[in-house]
């Protein structure tokens, strides 16, 4: 008998250059004051539950739906940090600072 | 008329009736009536989430300890800034609840950008909408109540991926 195996290739990121660009940014933040002044804003919060929610307020992915910016924000977290850290993120929240001022989300 | 009892499966039927009406009153220009109403769709369809949860099924009735918030402190009944919420009209407490609570029981779900999204919409509904509404003589703007309309859809729409069908 023979067999052909096929391997699945990992999925690449949907939009390579915001992805890094994110990367990068989760990489090198510091703990900080939020300051709307910022061209893109993170807010991490950790759970008692070792699971993390992640806003990202970034207006160059203004074009794109909310869940793509969300799964931009999970391609670059596990970039930056890797599965294991990426896959306690249960919340991946990407807006606009007009939309952060639209809901009044607390920065 | 007394009122029959409450059930899960009630609320699941309410809910389609309030957005029913809600979109009939935006589509004749009655902006407040429609943002009024379509809160309590938000409302209800986060409430179901959580007793879904909790495995209480469709025949249960609602009780009183169901409505308890105190009850639902511990579970996640919190502001963003972790207050205790003592409203169970609060829609971002609801969504805390829910989510929180998900975490709490390991019940993991698959697509945090979809939970992120609904995050989004609760917050924009909740910033939109009070149960106030009813005694305010203020209209709302078309624009407002579409856009919140919209989000509502959104959430009803999507209500089974959060264990709601």
């Amino acid at each position: 008998m023979s067999r052909k195996i096929y391997h699945f290739e990992e999925p690449k990121p949907l939009f390579p250059e915001l992805t890094d660009q994110l990367a990068q940014e989760f990489l090198s933040e510091t703990t900080s004051q939020l300051s709307f002044e910022d061209e893109i804003i993170i807010r991490e919060d950790h759970t008692p539950y070792e699971t993390y929610h992640i806003t990202v307020v970034w207006d160059d992915w203004e074009f794109l739906e909310k869940e793509v910016r969300g799964k931009i924000i999970l391609d670059a977290y596990k970039q930056a940090f890797g599965d294991q850290e990426s896959n306690k993120i249960t919340i991946a929240l990407g807006i606009t600072k007009k939309e952060a001022q639209e809901i009044k989300i607390d920065l | 008329m007394k009122p029959e009892p409450e059930t899960i499966e009630s609320l699941l039927l309410a809910s389609g009736s309030r957005l029913s009406e809600a979109y009939v009153l935006l589509a004749n220009q009655h902006h407040a009536g429609s943002t009024y109403l379509s809160g309590y769709v938000v409302e209800i369809i986060l409430k179901l989430a959580y007793f879904k949860l909790k495995n209480y099924q469709y025949s249960d009735e609602i009780t009183r300890s169901m409505r308890n918030p105190k009850l639902l402190i511990e579970d996640g009944f919190r502001k963003d800034s972790g207050e205790p919420s003592s409203n169970l009209h609060d829609l971002i407490p609801l969504f805390n609840l829910f989510s929180t609570y998900s975490e709490k029981i390991g019940k993991r779900f698959h697509d945090p950008a979809f939970l992120g999204t609904m995050r989004f919409h609760v917050h924009f509904v909740e910033q939109n909408w009070s149960t106030d509404l009813r005694y305010s003589p203020k209209s709302v703007d078309s624009e407002t109540a579409i856009k919140l309309f919209q989000s509502v859809l959104f959430i009803f729409l999507n209500k089974s991926k959060m264990g709601v069908v």
